[in-house]
């Protein structure tokens, strides 16, 4: 059964996720917009570039570890997401897009990404957006999951207990 | 209009709200006597002060519509944190009152130090529901994800959980070591340090092969998907066994007893998404206990239980639908990889069956003609007293698992071995001035 304990953990790790995807797209809106770098930007959008690049490699080699269990959840999410994108968008391909928006990335964290880029960086952009809406959905079912002991129960165990 | 102004203006004026909600709570704004519990409050003053620093970094003027929404989901995902961080508060109050068993709360604040290590804030809170559990920095993942933010606190909260109506059942609380393993596995990376030997083993890797192989052709699912899966899990069933074998170097056949009589009646051989099935866990126990030199004790003090279990264990490698026997079958196969990976961490500090039998026997004679086993010339080890606390259980229970689960029943005994934990503490630490 799920607890208080872990309800509190699933609650921060999920707003966590969200929370990153959404200051990606608020650090690439600050790089195309002119608004220019804060500090934490460039490390910022360094770690999601190499994100990309984790779920990309997953899609060459599918038994491949990912780093860490957080890297296992982030990856997870950016697949389905992406899977959706190639779905709605006949004739794209999963590796290409995360090739491509994993180079946009790091070139924005070089500082080369300007004004000029928008419409290129736009995808980028409406990419992590979607992993934003994602985990904000995530978050709010844990929140609801308190008032409701069915899901509770019916929720498979993230519990550390015994 | 999501990220228009007046959406910002509600939002920001209902984290302000959830931020003044907390701070105006006694529990948090009132300093808490002593160490317990302080850098639990530092915590949440930490998520405050974070959620704080990303309302005062929003979107400029000329900020994109994307922008805007993404603030605007940032500030709801810190709004539902700041709600979910009342749950914290009553843990506060717990630290004014504690209310388990003082003996106990020593022994479980010694195997903190060892297993996590000595910058440990153990907080331990009676849950209205009947569980054990356990978090550490439980609003870390939000705190470390604000950018450009730093927090104030770096001694780890831990948050135990434990059933109220076992707050003074002595014989249980080993249990307490199990949910330790988790802030230890977290703190020192153990679960991927197991991963990354399986990952170096050829035999593993190819077995792995095999069956996502197999799963694809079966489901038609992508070999990614059913990779993530299988990894997802194996990471979960690593971390329990790794605390069940962290839980056996620090407290020994201590906790090998209450861990059979807690798990086994909520199941036997099923196969949890988080948990191995028992079967595995008790027969993994098993190994590590013989590996460590605990079986002759344990078939002197219960040799009809230890044949119980030998039996449980023998029923670890029954059939399981695929995936599950993989797991359990590269689990086994590397069950050195557990063990050693938990004998790492606990280092000297693991419990040594040739001291503790002695004073085992010692603190058990003791309870048998019921005088505080302290011990006769200098203090017991808090921890030889616990086990001294079993062999006398069985020897009044009965060798059977019926016995095990009378012994919780012995007020009297656990009641003198609570109060030998807490003066054998306080009389090791204590020294005379000069």
């Amino acid at each position: 059964m799920m607890r208080d304990l872990q309800r509190l953990e699933a609650l921060s790790s999920a707003a966590a996720l969200g929370l990153w995807a959404d200051d990606i797209v608020l650090a690439l809106d600050r790089v195309t917009s002119g608004a220019g770098f804060v500090d934490a930007d460039r490390q910022l959008l360094n770690d999601a570039a190499e994100m990309l690049e984790a779920t990309l490699e997953r899609t060459e080699q599918p038994l491949s570890r990912p780093r860490s269990a957080r890297s296992l959840a982030a990856t997870n999410t950016a697949l389905s997401i992406v899977a959706t994108l190639v779905r709605e968008h006949p004739g794209t391909d999963e590796q290409e897009i995360l090739r491509d928006m994993a180079a946009i990335l790091r070139e924005a964290a070089e500082g080369t990404v300007g004004t000029d880029d928008a419409e290129r960086v736009e995808p980028v952009m409406a990419l992590f957006g979607l992993l934003g809406e994602h985990q904000l959905v995530e978050s709010n079912s844990v929140l609801a999951s308190r008032n409701d002991p069915s899901v509770w129960s019916a929720t498979p165990s993230t519990s550390n207990s015994s | 209009m999501v990220g228009d102004a007046l959406d910002f203006q509600l939002l920001l004026a209902s984290a302000r709200h959830e931020i003044a909600t907390l701070l105006d709570d006694p529990r948090l704004s009132t300093g808490l006597p002593g160490k317990r519990g302080g850098a639990l409050r530092d915590h949440v003053l930490d998520l405050i002060a974070a959620v704080e620093h990303r309302m005062a970094h929003g979107p400029g003027g000329g900020a994109s519509q994307r922008a805007r929404s993404a603030f605007a989901r940032s500030m709801r995902q810190s709004i539902g944190v700041l709600q979910g961080a009342h749950a914290a508060l009553p843990w506060l109050e717990a630290t004014r009152r504690p209310s388990v068993n003082l003996g106990s709360l020593y022994v479980t604040e010694e195997w903190a130090r060892i297993l996590v290590g000595t910058d440990v804030d153990l907080v331990v809170v009676p849950d209205p529901e009947f569980m054990y559990a356990t978090t550490s920095w439980p609003f870390s993942a939000v705190i470390n994800e604000t950018p450009g933010f730093t927090a104030r606190n770096t001694r780890r909260p831990v948050v135990l959980n434990y059933p109220l109506s076992d707050a003074d059942r002595v014989l249980l609380h080993p249990i307490f070591a199990h949910e330790l393993g988790h802030a230890s596995v977290d703190e020192h990376h153990l679960v991927d340090a197991v991963a990354t030997e399986l990952d170096n083993d050829p035999a593993f890797t190819t077995a792995l092969e095999d069956t996502v192989n197999a799963m694809v052709a079966g489901t038609g699912l992508a070999q990614t998907q059913i990779s993530g899966m299988l990894r997802g899990l194996l990471l979960d069933w690593i971390e329990e066994l790794l605390c069940d074998h962290l839980a056996i170097e620090i407290a020994g056949p201590a906790f090998m007893w209450p861990f059979a009589l807690f798990v086994l009646p909520h199941g036997y051989g099923e196969v949890g998404r988080e948990h191995p099935p028992n079967t595995l866990r008790v027969r993994l126990a098993l190994e590590h206990l013989a590996r460590r030199g605990w079986r002759p004790y344990m078939d002197r003090i219960a040799p009809e239980i230890m044949v119980w279990l030998d039996g449980i264990a023998g029923d670890a490698t029954g059939a399981l639908d695929r995936l599950f026997a993989f797991l359990r079958d590269q689990l086994l196969a590397h069950a050195n990889v557990l063990q050693d990976t938990a004998s790492r961490r606990t280092g000297a500090d693991a419990l040594d069956p040739a001291a503790m039998e002695p004073a085992a026997d010692e603190a058990a004679g003791l309870l048998e003609r019921l005088i505080l086993p302290v011990g006769l010339g200098n203090p017991l080890d808090s921890r030889a007293i616990l086990l001294g606390g079993w062999q006398r259980a069985i020897a009044e229970h009965g060798d059977h698992p019926a016995g095990l689960v009378e012994a919780l029943t012995d007020r009297r005994l656990q009641e003198l071995v609570g109060k030998a934990i807490e003066l054998s503490t306080v009389a090791s630490a204590w020294k005379p001035a000069k």
